[in-house]
């Protein structure tokens, strides 16, 4: 049985995804080990002090933290699973649409936005190396606060699971999996 | 200005006296004396100790400069960290447990997230400014759509995160009528202590900082985009 690897099974989104993976017949660990399919990081750690516009006193702290937690702890966790890691070999991590250059409107939150954007440019870079190796990889917006966990859940199974091709599922002659998205828990592609 | 010492921060240095600007310098690195020399003949220039990972430097810098001028501008967000040695020099998740997790924080901090941070300590000089301009060094692998890279991912993400915080800054501030810039500067020469340049790589700071100060300078049509431009004055995608 190959198994689906978690980060962190805290969020109620977590322990959703982690059921549907369960449903389809995938063991559920938070441990290294062999025949990992998929590792799927649920971290989206956001700072005490995050909450502050620019001018209204932004928290050094909070910077080190919101990086440490949102990329150096999943990209490090990535890296203890790789030589475990079989079949589809996919990595999933979650963002936001509001870590996105062309498309954020946010104005608070500095620490957890620009370590979320600094992993999409290191899952590119990632990407681009490892996919000649098999690996495969995703982001995921699960819109925290508007959608449900479940629902959330629902579509980043789907998301995870499904191979992508540039055509349609039927013709599976070119795959696009060298084109890394982020698509968020309606399905919507968000820009980078 | 930071990342002031040397290559295209040096060189803007000088550009922006040639301006008849009043600069205050960020001074970081002991080896280097350009910015001394200059300041032997440059009585507008006023150099500060300005380590961007230091929030006591950066108000430090803030009381000087109120003390001198009483308000700022334009603010050149400029320093950066392109590569330092380590005992874990890997710069890709490959498995090895090469990745240097620290040095990674260090980066971030310095390259992306000391741009906000400084702003937040300068805002009140600014706000006082005539120009209201922020300029920000990035570079073209910042852009995910067009990232075609298969490693460095430690100095190219530091980028793509400053981008959005550029961003963020623009949702605040643009409203106020701040300016903002952020400029590709090419592949320059490296500048030694004694001023030369290596002959490897392919722009001159000399060059690259003309176009750089133009671009500060110089009001757009469309300052309602938030846009990254080169050295050669070409937009870039995100």
């Amino acid at each position: 049985m190959n198994k689906v690897y978690f980060t962190s099974l805290e969020s109620d989104f977590a322990k959703a995804l982690a059921k549907r993976f369960e449903k389809n017949g995938f063991e559920i660990v938070t441990e290294t080990g062999i025949n990992i399919e998929y590792f799927i990081d649920t971290t989206d750690y956001v700072p005490a002090d995050d909450d502050r516009k620019v001018g209204e006193g932004l928290s050094k702290e909070a910077g080190i933290e919101a990086y440490e937690k949102n990329v150096c702890g999943p990209i490090d966790a990535l890296d203890r699973c790789f030589y475990y890691m079989v079949g589809k070999k996919r990595a999933c991590f979650l963002s936001s649409g509001k870590s996105s250059i062309n498309w954020s409107a946010e104005e608070s939150g500095y620490a957890h936005h620009m370590a979320k954007a600094a992993l999409h440019q290191i899952l590119t870079i990632t990407k681009n190396a490892l996919i000649e190796r098999g690996f495969t990889f995703r982001l995921f917006d699960p819109l925290t606060g508007e959608v449900s966990p479940e629902k959330a859940a629902d579509a980043a199974f789907v998301y995870f699971t499904r191979d992508r091709y540039i055509d349609n599922d039927a013709d599976k002659s070119r795959e696009d999996e060298r084109n890394l998205l982020l698509r968020d828990a309606k399905g919507r592609e968000i820009p980078w | 200005m930071t990342g002031a010492d040397r290559g295209l921060g040096f060189a803007v240095v000088k550009e922006l006296l040639k301006n008849d600007f009043c600069v205050f310098a960020g001074k970081f690195m002991s080896d280097y004396t350009l910015l001394e020399e200059l300041q032997k003949e440059e009585p507008n220039l006023h150099l500060v100790e300005l380590d961007v990972q230091n929030p006591e430097h950066m108000k430090a810098a803030a009381e000087e400069i109120e003390r001198i001028s009483g308000k700022l501008d334009l603010l050149v967000s400029n320093a950066a960290i392109m590569s330092v040695r380590t005992e874990k020099p890997s710069d890709i998740i490959d498995g090895n447990r090469g990745l240097d997790l620290p040095l990674l924080v260090r980066f971030f901090m310095t390259n992306s997230y000391a741009a906000p941070l400084l702003v937040d300590t300068l805002l009140p000089l600014l706000r006082k400014g005539e120009m209201k301009r922020l300029f920000f060094t990035s570079s073209e692998i910042s852009s995910v759509r067009l990232q075609r890279r298969n490693g460095g991912m430690r100095y190219g993400m530091t980028k793509t995160a400053l981008n959005l915080g550029v961003r963020m800054m623009y949702n605040t501030l643009r409203p106020e009528g701040f300016t903002f810039r952020l400029y590709q500067p090419g592949w320059m020469k490296h500048q030694f202590p004694d001023g030369s340049l290596a002959e490897s790589a392919i722009v001159d700071p000399a060059d690259s900082a003309k176009e750089a100060v133009r671009q500060m300078l110089e009001d757009r049509m469309d300052e309602d985009r938030l846009v990254l431009v080169d050295y050669l004055g070409r937009e870039l995608s995100f």
